[in-house]
């Protein structure tokens, strides 16, 4: 069940008005209903049921267990277990392939007249949110963060809370107890609020994100007739596509959870202004960030191997650079398995993993470098400009390493880069080139007075919440303003006969 | 309460400005629009088909003639399974004395997306229009989820702004009262003779049948005046033989057929009155309306409004 | 141990990891007051932390301790020497 569709407005809208009506206190169980629905709607079989109870079985039990020898090393023992058998099954289903596809390619290699036949999966829709939900669960268990539930249906709702299983959030069960089993009454200044959070995130996923779909479909669709400008623009307008639809996903997901008075954590704080690829991910799948850092970073640092790792580098090659390698060893797994989680397939490991480490470890490293040659060209890097060149510069890195997450295989974006260094930039000048690969001058005009918006709603939102701002307007500007919103939707919105069906960038993973 | 009111004008300027936008970005020129279009009950004849209805028949012409007034239900590849609907609306808006129905696709039950959407699109809401998009739904190949944009397709149409011009604001375009001008005077040469009709006739089949027998049944139900008619042009052989299995179908229940690729006064040249395989150019048109026109003023008993104020547009 | 000693040899352990000696910390120092006190640098802190007092945070503690005062209130707790 997409985002934007009916099917989604009508479950939102039931869920949300019986959850209302029903007492607060068993309120709760309407929200397990309507999960479970979402969760099953598509393609309801036995194998998918299995899945979910697997992960969900291991979790309830492990949870319980933990709990009960909190003490004792069998807390450990079962911990371990739990967390086996989710990734287990995880990676057999989301990895098996590549796994397989590696194995036919080393054999290919050495000649031997072999392969393996690839696995039939059916859709992992929710899996990989809802198994790294549980991992956060237990974990936090053990180290003492929370206590298990012992209620299985509460449980179950926890982990199959609807809005996030497509697109995130992640929530941690601590933080989110409270909010999900307590009910809530109705709330109109909340309501308003909700919705217009998912009208914002409907105009960023209809107006820009399906809009620039096009030309980005087009382009790279075809990169041999669109080569050198069009691949450059297409790239960069590439990362806006990404970003517009997964935090519009976010938004609706948000504001459908913030109508019936359930916080979600945030998960984007406009990560287009960062000055620094580093700072950039601090602010772009933020929760995603945070689990990593919680369940695999700070463990994997702390732990004796690495610890001992850090002392026997600090004795040969000094303090300085010592601390350093088992820092870039931990981030390094860290990457690699972002790029793993987002998909099986090799571009996507290099796209939004090793690429990121490596950014970030020169970042690291040529800092002091670029402050020594500042000093010498007299620049001064706490001006207005060098900050906004600092930014441009790291959308354009960011762009980059998105095209290996936008292609489908590496030997695919290899070809694409080099399509890149063609030389034709008359088609941006000769009127009509740039206006063939999909959109036409209405639609880019439609585009950039949309971006505009884009830009400077994030911009307010660094400094203050953006919807406090507009509730606290006078009601002339504040409904002119929300008109301007709902018809920008209805009219320039990317859907309906002529467009394809809303599809989502982010929802495969 | 007072956040009540509020929110109760909110959505009653949103709904105002709503109807507003859509009719300017939503107009709606379609050929059967123009049929919605006109005063209640001021036509006396209805009538229904795909292009070859719109393409060869001048309304204005025969009302020039002879004063009666035509409605042209009509659209491009519009399916037969439609013709029961727009009778039934034709019906209820205008009550003509006369309702004729174009044969030229009733020998097949399948149809285009695009043609089934040239009715449905243009039909004003109704409990008539929903139980048509029922029915067609059951013919076309369409996921259940997409069904709502038949239903609510006046709203799927927003991609319209980029059209938006002039034309929107008014209702100047290339069809005259649903008569289409557009294709006017080209002439292709490469028709050396005319189409022979087929003497032999090959079954339809059976949800085509159905279709038919459904429309039978209600002009016989409403007691309706009705003519039916195959336009000249080239046909598909088998297309000929199955349309002469209903022809023979509508001639056992009592009903009029003409054949115009069998009538002889109609002069039309082949050579130069062809828009293409399927259609006729204005000087076909013209022959034909000539030809037809006096035919249904000699044959029905039809009013002349010539000099009746109320239809001097 | 009194604080004042816990926040003495604190100020030893920062200085040393992040390389400056002009640091001094206090309850309410967070990691927005320390240019390089980021994500990263926080384990070699907390490690080094662990060391010079003999004790250890749990993995709970380290996520969500939020200035050098909760810190100071947990070595005190169970600092051993």
């Amino acid at each position: 069940m997409g985002l934007i569709s009916i099917n989604f407005l009508l479950l939102a809208v039931i869920t949300i008005v019986l959850y209302f009506i029903i007492p607060k206190k068993v309120s709760w169980v309407v929200l397990l209903v309507a999960s479970l629905i979402f969760l099953f709607y598509d393609n309801f079989n036995i194998k998918r049921v299995l899945e979910a109870l697997i992960v969900f079985g291991t979790s309830y039990s492990c949870g319980i267990l933990i709990d009960k020898y909190h003490d004792s090393k069998k807390a450990k023992v079962f911990l371990v277990l739990g967390i086996a058998i989710i990734i287990g099954l995880l990676s057999y289903l989301k990895y098996s392939n590549l796994f397989i596809n590696t194995v036919n390619h080393m054999l290919s290699i050495i000649n031997l007249p072999y392969s393996f036949k690839l696995v039939k999966h059916s859709s992992l829709i929710g899996l990989s949110y809802y198994s790294l939900i549980m991992i956060s669960y237990l974990v936090d268990i053990y180290r003492g963060t929370n206590k298990s539930e012992k209620n299985p249906f509460k449980l179950a709702l926890f982990m199959s809370y609807f809005p996030i299983l497509t697109s995130g959030p992640f929530i941690k069960y601590n933080e989110m107890k409270e909010h999900l089993y307590n009910g809530h009454k109705f709330d109109y200044d909340r309501m308003c609020r909700g919705l217009l959070r998912i009208a914002w995130g409907l105009f960023k996923i209809l107006v820009i994100s399906l809009r620039i779909g096009i030309f980005v479909d087009k382009v790279y669709g075809d990169i041999n007739t669109f080569n050198g400008v069009y691949i450059i623009i297409a790239m960069l307008l590439y990362t806006t596509q990404l970003y517009t639809n997964f935090s519009g996903s976010i938004d609706i997901i948000m504001g459908v959870s913030e109508i019936m008075g359930i916080p979600l954590p945030e998960n984007f704080t406009a990560p287009f202004f960062s000055r620094t690829i580093t700072e950039l991910w601090r602010n772009w799948h933020i929760t995603l960030g945070g689990w990593l850092r919680d369940y695999i970073f700070y463990p994997l640092l702390k732990s004796n191997v690495m610890q001992k790792l850090n002392k026997v580098c600090k004795e040969k090659f000094g303090k300085k650079i010592g601390k350093k390698i088992p820092l870039y060893l931990s981030m390094l797994i860290m990457w690699i398995l972002i790029g793993i989680w987002h998909s099986g397939a090799y571009s996507m490991i290099i796209g939004s993993g090793l690429l990121q480490f490596v950014y970030m470890f020169f970042e690291d490293n040529l800092s002091p470098l670029a402050k020594k040659v500042n000093k010498k060209l007299k620049i001064d890097s706490d001006s207005k400009s060098y900050h906004i060149y600092q930014t441009i510069r790291t959308y354009v890195l960011f762009s980059f390493s998105m095209i290996f997450f936008r292609a489908l295989s590496v030997k695919r974006a290899l070809k694409t880069i080099k399509n890149i260094f063609v030389w034709n930039p008359w088609v941006l000048f000769d009127n009509k080139s740039i206006y063939e690969a999909g959109l036409d001058i209405l639609d880019f005009r439609v585009l950039i007075i949309a971006l505009i918006v884009l830009f400077v709603v994030e911009k307010i939102s660094r400094k203050e919440d953006v919807r406090d701002k507009l509730f606290k307007c006078n009601i002339f500007l504040r409904w002119t303003l929300l008109y301007a919103l709902i018809f920008a939707i209805i009219i320039f919105g990317c859907y309906g006969v002529g467009y394809d069906p809303a599809k989502f960038i982010y929802q495969q993973f | 309460m007072k956040k009540l009111l509020r929110c109760f004008i909110f959505l009653t300027i949103f709904m105002v400005l709503f109807v507003n936008v859509f009719k300017v970005l939503w107009m709606d020129n379609s050929p059967l629009s123009h049929f919605y279009r006109e005063p209640k009950n001021s036509i006396d004849i209805a009538y229904i088909g795909a292009s070859n209805v719109y393409v060869h028949f001048n309304s204005t012409l025969a009302f020039q003639l002879y004063g009666f007034s035509t409605g042209l239900l009509s659209g491009g590849s519009q399916p037969f399974l439609g013709v029961k609907y727009l009778l039934k609306d034709a019906k209820k808006l205008q009550n003509p004395k006369l309702y004729i129905i174009d044969l030229a696709k009733s020998g097949s039950s399948s149809f285009s997306e695009s043609g089934f959407r040239g009715i449905t699109d243009s039909m004003p809401f109704s409990k008539n229009r929903s139980e048509l998009i029922d029915e067609g739904l059951k013919y076309l190949d369409v996921k259940k989820e997409d069904y709502y944009t038949y239903y609510f397709s006046h709203f799927i149409y927003h991609n319209r702004w980029k059209d938006l011009g002039k034309a929107n604001f008014s209702l100047e375009d290339n069809f005259y009262k649903g008569f289409f001008l557009g294709n006017s005077s080209v002439t292709t040469k490469h028709f050396s003779s005319r189409y022979i009709w087929p003497s032999k006739s090959i079954p339809i089949d059976d949800k085509a049948k159905e279709i038919l027998f459904s429309l039978i049944n209600y002009i016989k139900d409403n007691n309706l005046n009705t003519l039916f008619v195959i336009p000249i042009r080239f046909y598909g052989n088998e297309e000929a033989q199955r349309i002469n299995t209903v022809v023979s179908i509508l001639e056992e229940n009592n009903f009029d057929v003409i054949n115009f690729n069998k009538v002889s006064g109609l002069h039309i040249n082949f050579e130069n009155n062809l828009y293409n395989n399927d259609h006729l150019n204005i000087y076909g048109s013209t022959k034909y309306t000539l030809y037809f026109a006096k035919y249904l003023k000699e044959h029905y008993d039809l009013p002349d409004h010539r000099d009746d104020k109320n239809y001097a547009s | 141990m009194k604080k004042e000693e816990i926040y003495e040899r604190l100020n030893n352990v920062f200085r040393d990891i992040f390389d400056d000696e002009s640091i001094v910390v206090n309850e309410n120092t967070t990691a927005n007051d320390i240019e390089d006190w980021d994500s990263l640098e926080h384990i070699n802190l907390i490690v080094a932390v662990e060391q010079e007092f003999g004790m250890k945070f749990n993995m709970n503690e380290v996520t969500s301790m939020k200035n050098v005062g909760e810190m100071a209130s947990i070595i005190l707790e169970r600092a051993t020497k």
